[in-house]
């Protein structure tokens, strides 16, 4: 038989979560009132009863009556309840997500020098002097090299050994291009750039000096070869005819 | 399989099938299918590549088509075998005769490699010997033969590089005692010895610093 009671507004029902995890509590609806009701007493469990907010506690007599720890005199008595233990009614969720921040202020990406030497991995160069390279290159200097060809008729050619050609030697780190001698500021992780760019696994962009970028997706890659070069140099003379 | 459709299946997919009927008769598309392997043989050299010779094409393709049968036929009497593969080239050597017997002839290679494996001892494999020797810029790769000559394509350029590039590509040390092709290969590798450091380290190219 329980001994004490407590009751509380609907509004303010989830106010008893502290109380979840205590062993018999029981509680139900009447009269726009959740009442709460236990049979076991304890330092803490008074404890947290007495840190809930909105709860009004009572001593329950023999007789049925509620009597407020405030009064001598026993009141109104406990209203019929369809009791259920307290954890079923409250059930624990996952906490919402907060919402992301808003960004008031953008960092501009720009390139800046760099002190730090790594070795190029790829030429930014015109169509003429790549196709005049490569249409009389050795095999071995073509084997390891890739290039794709703008309208502008500038030619991008990734690979190693760079071609011994006029043009901007650049740096690859992860598919992030970059002129020897800069580096990206903010110095954020490659990946990071993949992301903010899209970029696919074989993509790459090129940061240049003023401030621009190209992305270039991997299918607009060819493999370097004589042919290949021969067949870009025609494609252009036919285009340009 | 004809002559045309060997030549087709070599340059396409490197499978090939030969009849067992010796006949010397030569089906008319193998000029036009040898054109073909010409012009996109011609894509792929450095520069201009000489000129096409189809007497001499035709020769080759019909040497190594004739080479073929007598690996998978091995019953073939010695002298039929000596007397087919020692026909001569219709023309004398000359960039451009070189040029057009290697568009069939660049696979002889693979075929002494074959017939290698079948016997070593083989006359098949010492007429494909005598072959090699007298077409170097096609043996490049074939191990066993001595000092080759290279006078006769060496002074052309797109054909110089094709040599060069298949010295690079099989790792053939042993053509680098002309000095002109030893030069011609240091070119190509210019400050990068780690493409293929079998020839680097015999040339002695300098690693960068």
């Amino acid at each position: 038989m329980s001994n004490w009671a407590a009751c509380i507004t609907v509004a303010d029902f989830a106010e008893l979560a502290a109380l979840r995890l205590f062993p018999g509590l029981e509680c139900g609806e009447a009269n726009g009132m959740i009442w709460l009701r236990g049979n076991a007493s304890g330092e803490e469990l008074d404890r947290t009863l007495a840190k809930v907010p909105g709860l009004e506690r009572f001593e329950v007599l023999e007789s049925g009556r509620l009597k407020s720890p405030h009064s001598r005199i026993p009141g109104e008595t406990l209203p019929p309840v369809a009791w259920r233990p307290l954890k079923e009614l409250l059930l624990p969720a996952l906490p919402t997500a907060a919402m992301a921040g808003e960004t008031r202020q953008k960092l501009a990406l720009t390139l800046v020098r760099s002190g730090v030497e790594q070795p190029p991995a790829a030429l930014l160069t015109t169509l003429s002097a790549w196709t005049g390279f490569a249409e009389r290159a050795p095999v071995i200097r073509l084997d390891g090299l890739a290039f794709a060809v703008s309208d502008d008729q500038q030619a991008l050619v990734l690979g190693k050994p760079v071609p011994p050609l006029p043009g901007i030697r650049m740096v690859n780190q992860s598919g992030i291009l970059t002129p020897c001698g800069f580096a990206w500021s903010p110095p954020v992780e490659p990946v990071a750039l993949k992301d903010l760019f899209a970029l696919g696994p074989n993509d790459v962009v090129v940061l240049a000096e003023e401030g621009t970028h190209q992305v270039i997706r991997s299918e607009q890659f060819v493999r370097a070869s004589r042919s290949a070069a021969r067949a870009t140099r025609e494609e252009f003379n036919a285009h340009d005819r | 399989m004809s002559l045309s459709h060997f030549l087709v299946a070599l340059a396409e997919t490197g499978q090939v099938a030969v009849s067992p009927e010796f006949v010397e008769d030569e089906d008319g598309d193998v000029g036009a299918v040898l054109l073909e392997m010409d012009r996109v043989t011609r894509l792929n050299l450095a520069g201009s590549a000489p000129e096409f010779v189809p007497d001499a094409a035709s020769w080759s393709a019909r040497l190594l088509y004739r080479g073929c049968q007598f690996l998978v036929c091995r019953d073939v009497d010695g002298g039929i075998l000596t007397t087919a593969l020692q026909e001569p080239c219709p023309t004398a050597h000359s960039p451009g005769t070189d040029y057009s017997a290697d568009l069939a002839l660049q696979y002889l290679p693979d075929l002494i490699h074959m017939a290698r494996q079948v016997a070593s001892g083989d006359p098949l494999v010492q007429q494909l010997l005598i072959i090699a020797r007298e077409w170097p810029l096609s043996s490049v790769g074939v191990r066993g033969l001595e000092a080759v000559s290279v006078e006769s394509f060496i002074s052309d350029a797109a054909l110089r590089q094709l040599y060069v590039d298949r010295v690079l590509a099989r790792e053939d040390v042993s053509r680098l005692g002309d000095s002109r092709v030893a030069q011609a290969v240091r070119e190509a590798l210019g400050a990068f010895p780690e493409l293929c450091h079998t020839v680097a380290e015999q040339l002695e190219v300098p690693t960068a610093p």
